[in-house]
């Protein structure tokens, strides 16, 4: 754009407003340089060395990353654990909230209080959706197991199996979907009816006007819980942490990659490993959002732009 | 009850009830089949998100036979109303609270309302120029992962003897939140210019303006900056996990991690789940009462966060 | 307005803000990235004035949090720590909060908190030589010989054996429910085969397939470990040292390592790998002894301690406990196993109070501590002098740890690795691999042979 020649023009009236701006956004502006530029530059500078907080930090070169992609058999199982999560939990969470949306926004009674519960889970603290569905999912005294047993069916090792620890994991997450649903739904009410009745009276059924007004209608919002739930997916770590008391287990299927990092910094106080894993988390995460939203302008409708 | 709460929908509320039992009466059969398939499938769902709560609140006044009895115990008979109280105090479960609300919640509270709100007047009240540049970084911020930070972060704190105390998780809420100051920009930006313009044509300067006009117009946007601030660190697991490790800091979330791992020595410990469900009771209803009582905030706030439209 | 104007920023300026973050990153990453060691704080020494200093000691048990009032109780306290002072005491101190505390420069002046030889190779911990010189609690000959042994580090000591020593190798079983299976506790398993006979009578499932009881979990060993401050059980039974501190060569990757893993792996494939996990989510990941209590476990492999915490924990349970040699491979037979270690006090570089500290340490093997402990939890120290009283009888099981400290043919060696923690996690990830059926037990001590070079030259020993 212009900005350059606006550079040159610059009014008195609009340096001081610069000011008064700057001045205004001075604290997240503080913040950013200390809470967030320098702990990244530092963390790209621990990633070359070997650290441990005891001893004063070693530079490796590119050590930590070498080996780490080429030689690290635990790196493997978190990349796929994570990999795999992301895959799952990303487009089932936002599929949840949006049918849930799609079930509120047609026209039933108590619509708050269903709104309600189906919301409730997502602020619940994390110890506590973590300590409830362990109880409830344990495989001799939960309720869910209590009641198999009582019908005389085998038990459904849900936390113990490896096999079954993340689809279990993919169900809480589902569950807890809430806001994501309440945001879905609050597009969906925004949807001008107009659209709906011109189409009924087309001949469209329910099923074609899903297709063809509600979902490119709230596509944006689809993208914007698509790469919320994407980035934070990589991040996962409180429930299975909580979950798997710490440890990743049963056989590391809960090991993901934030547990690993967290494992690597706090627990064997290598500080250097930890930050080249942080920093191969971040070039990814961008990766991601810059595929999802380059790939997203084929598919997602804006409806200020196109009219 | 049944009025929804979002604003768009108290235009049609008053003949809602009205207009459905008419549609009632003119339903055909099919219609009808659709309409309770709906009704069932949202009774189901909503039976399966309430069971966990349900099963924690009935497990917490159950005895540890009623815990481990198959089949489940649905009801206990008779109940244990004490082992809310006996779990509450077989921790320092009062220090936690302390901690958690005074120390943690309240002050970052504080420094999460103001910092966001100024940042936000600056990017959407003062025309300066790169100013949409500054926000959009201030966007990119969202995607940098906490993990890059952690590790850098706690060397920060470490070297400014921060460890073991309320600063590392009170302090960065005093430098703007970024999701909360891209909220509040767009409230303040659906605030119209004419009031700020009239509040300046009366020689008011900026921060008056903001105090005077536009703060106390926002207050519903920043009373659910407010409520998720503070829930985010009532609910906060990992922040302490790896600031606070001494006892008499410690937060809810990490006293009720303990009494999980009492859980761990059962045939040791008697009473451990339904102390654990108890104290997990405990700790969910501010936050279900929070709910209850500003259910409005809240969805309106998960909705502004939404980029609506 | 503000709607539309969200729209079009959702893209553009985003990735302009993107670009403009990694471009001030990268200005700011070429730019010399200091990083100053930091001046490290004062000692807390200063400014204590002359009465009142409180000394802080931790310990990483939660049991001994039940009776802290009672210990600190003592009267004669301040005999060792000095009139007017007083312990701020914590257990239960967690892996992360104690690991988190010491890296992060806010240990406690004293503690017991696992690590022992992290701490000691990494120099976090002071050197105690000059306080034993001029200790008349605290010297050599007054501790078991083993337990000596594991406080040192090159040489120096870095710790003083605590509260929680003594000797650590028993198979511990249940009589009533030996009997019950037909089987006669007079006689129990001497090699691993035997005891997979007593495992395989003891465990039972349900009609539907859901496991009601089982033998053991040879897992149970020192809580599911590996390598550490209690020596390493499987190598002891198969006989194997798998590290020379003098060479710095790993010995993992040999034919008693894949006999113990097979072997092992046996005992989980028969209850099933998901039934155990199951099992421990119950029972609990980290520690162990709750099935044993609960009597769904038969038998467990433990040490001195479980006697007398079975009667502490489980009084109806303990008269049932019984404590006989653990078991060894077919060519080892008659091999009697001990092992002498356990835990010990250190003092930390970032705490203060020394001269206090080591007083506590002094404190811990009196009389009074002591019985306290042996009476209301079941440990033992290390402490010589101690023994002359202890009632050896106290709880049922104990006398066979008495007379096996005579009895034993093989203690089990104390080896000193650095990355010992580390060898821990991989053993007890390969293990689990192995009785899943998802790697042999001979890739399994080929990987942990591997992983454990590795590491040794990423952790900077090489």
């Amino acid at each position: 754009m212009s900005v350059l020649t606006q550079i040159r023009q610059i009014t008195p009236r609009e340096r001081r407003n610069i000011l008064v701006g700057l001045l205004f956004a001075l604290p997240w502006l503080i913040g950013f340089l200390g809470f967030t530029l320098y702990p990244i530059v530092s963390s790209f500078y621990y990633s070359f060395t070997r650290y441990d907080l005891l001893r004063p930090p070693v530079f490796l070169g590119f050590d930590n990353y070498v080996n780490l992609i080429t030689d690290d058999q635990d790196f493997r199982i978190v990349v796929y654990n994570t990999v795999w999560w992301v895959l799952f939990s990303a487009p089932l969470g936002v599929l949840s909230a949006f049918l849930m949306a799609l079930l509120l926004n047609t026209n039933i009674v108590a619509r708050s209080f269903f709104r309600a519960v189906f919301f409730f889970p997502s602020i619940v603290p994390v110890v506590v959706t973590a300590f409830v569905w362990q109880f409830l999912l344990n495989i001799q005294y939960g309720a869910v197991n209590g009641t198999l047993q009582s019908l005389g069916l085998p038990t459904v090792p849900f936390l113990s199996d490896p096999k079954l620890v993340k689809p279990t994991l993919i169900l809480i997450h589902m569950w807890a979907q809430g806001a994501a649903m309440v945001i879905f739904l609050a597009t969906l009410q925004d949807v001008p009816r107009s659209l709906y009745e011109a189409a009924t009276v087309d001949g469209a059924n329910a099923l074609r006007r899903l297709w063809h007004i509600t979902i490119p209608m709230v596509s944006p919002i689809i993208l914007f819980n698509a790469v919320l739930s994407f980035i934070s997916g990589f991040q996962y770590f409180t429930l299975p942490w909580l979950l798997s008391g710490g440890t990743g287990g049963p056989n590391q299927s809960t090991e993901f990659y934030s547990l690993f990092l967290y494992r690597n910094a706090f627990v064997y106080l290598r500080m250097g490993k930890a930050n080249a894993l942080a920093w191969i988390l971040f070039a990814v995460i961008i990766f991601f959002t810059f595929v999802l939203f380059r790939a997203s302008g084929r598919f997602v409708y804006y409806a200020g732009n196109s009219r | 009850m049944t009025t929804s709460t979002a604003p768009q929908q108290t235009a049609i509320a008053p003949n809602r009830t009205v207009s459905q039992l008419q549609r009632l009466r003119k339903m055909s059969a099919a219609q009808w089949a659709t309409e309770i398939l709906k009704y069932a499938v949202l009774l189901f769902l909503a039976i399966t998100f309430l069971l966990p709560f349900y099963w924690m609140v009935s497990s917490a006044i159950k005895n540890d036979t009623q815990v481990y009895t198959v089949p489940p115990v649905l009801w206990p008979d008779p109940q244990f109303w004490n082992n809310f109280w006996d779990a509450w105090s077989s921790e320092n479960f009062n220090l936690f609270t302390f901690n958690t609300v005074v120390r943690y919640a309240i002050p970052a509270t504080v420094g999460t309302v103001f910092s966001s709100a100024m940042v936000a007047y600056s990017f959407s009240r003062i025309r300066w120029i790169g100013r949409d540049t500054v926000f959009a970084l201030v966007l990119a911020t969202l995607m940098i992962p906490g993990w890059v930070r952690l590790v850098p972060l706690f060397i920060i704190f470490k070297k400014l003897g921060w460890l073991n105390t309320f600063w590392p998780l009170v302090v960065p809420n005093f430098f703007g939140n970024a999701f909360f100051i891209f909220l509040l920009r767009q409230f303040f930006m659906s605030l119209p210019d004419e009031l700020s313009d009239a509040a300046r044509i009366d020689g008011a300067n900026e921060l008056q303006t903001m105090f005077r006009i536009i703060l106390p117009l926002s207050v519903p946007a920043l009373a659910v900056v407010a409520l998720f601030t503070f829930m985010d660190a009532w609910n906060d697991y990992l922040g302490p996990l790896i600031y606070v490790n001494i006892e008499e800091k410690w937060v809810l979330a990490l006293g009720v991690q303990r009494l999980r791992n009492a859980v761990a020595e059962i045939g040791n410990r008697q009473l451990a789940y339904p102390y654990l469900m108890a104290v997990s009771s405990l700790i969910t209803l501010p936050i279900f009462l929070a709910f209850f009582f500003a259910q409005r905030s809240f969805i309106e706030g998960i909705s502004l966060t939404g980029l609506k439209g | 307005m503000s709607q539309m104007s969200m729209n079009n920023l959702s893209r553009r300026d985003f990735l302009r803000g993107l670009s403009a973050l990694s471009v001030s990153g990268l200005l700011a990453a070429c730019s010399p990235a200091g990083t100053p060691s930091g001046s490290e704080a004062e000692g807390g020494d200063t400014g204590a004035s002359q009465e009142g200093k409180t000394i802080s000691y931790w310990v990483f048990w939660g049991s001994p949090g039940a009776i802290a009032d009672e210990l600190l109780a003592d009267p004669e306290l301040g005999k060792y720590i000095g009139e007017g002072n007083t312990i701020d005491f914590k257990s239960g101190v967690d892996q992360q909060a104690r690991l988190t505390a010491v890296a992060g420069g806010t240990p406690p002046d004293v503690g017991i908190l696992g690590e022992y030889l992290d701490f000691m190779s990494r120099g976090v911990v002071d050197p105690l030589d000059s306080y034993i010189e001029t200790s008349e609690v605290i010297s050599q000959d007054k501790f078991i010989p083993g337990n000596w042994e594991v406080i040192q580090y090159q040489g120096t000591v870095y710790g003083i054996p605590g509260f929680e020593c003594f000797v650590r190798r028993g198979l511990e079983f249940n009589s009533r429910m030996i009997e019950e299976a037909g089987l006669d506790p007079e006689n129990p398993p001497v090699t691993w085969d035997e005891l997979f006979s007593w495992h395989e009578t003891l465990t039972k499932f349900d009609d539907a397939g859901n496991l009601v009881q089982y033998g053991i979990d040879p897992y149970d060993a020192e809580g599911g470990t590996g390598p550490g401050n209690d020596g390493w059980f499987m190598a002891e039974s198969w006989g194997f040292d798998y590290f020379d501190p003098d060479t710095k060569e790993f010995n993992l990757d040999n034919e008693m390592m894949v006999q113990g893993l097979e072997t092992m792996g046996e005992f989980i494939k028969l209850i099933g790998p998901d039934n155990l996990a199951g099992m421990r989510q119950v029972e609990g990941q980290g520690t162990w002894g709750g099935a044993f209590n609960a009597e769904v476990q038969a038998m467990i492999i433990e040490g001195y301690w479980h006697p007398g915490e079975t009667v502490n924990e489980k009084p109806e349970v303990a008269p049932f406990n019984r404590s006989a040699w653990v078991p060894v491979p077919e060519a080892r037979r008659g091999t009697k196993i001990q092992f002498g270690g356990g835990h010990m006090a250190m003092l930390f570089k970032d705490g203060g109070n020394k001269e206090e500290a080591f007083g506590v340490t002094e404190w811990i093997q009196s009389d009074y501590v002591c019985n306290l402990i042996f009476d209301k939890i079941g440990w033992l120290p290390a402490y010589l002098p101690y023994f002359d009283n202890a009632d050896q009888e106290k709880y049922p099981g104990l006398k066979f740890y008495f007379d096996s400290v005579k009895e034993a043919t093989y203690w089990g060696p104390f080896i000193i690795c650095e990355i010992q923690s580390f060898i821990e996690t991989q053993y007890q990830q390969v293990r689990e691999q192995v009785f899943r059926g998802e790697i042999t037990a001979t890739e399994a001590a080929a990987q942990l042979q591997d992983e454990a070079v590795k590491e040794w030259k990423a952790a900077g020993f090489a």
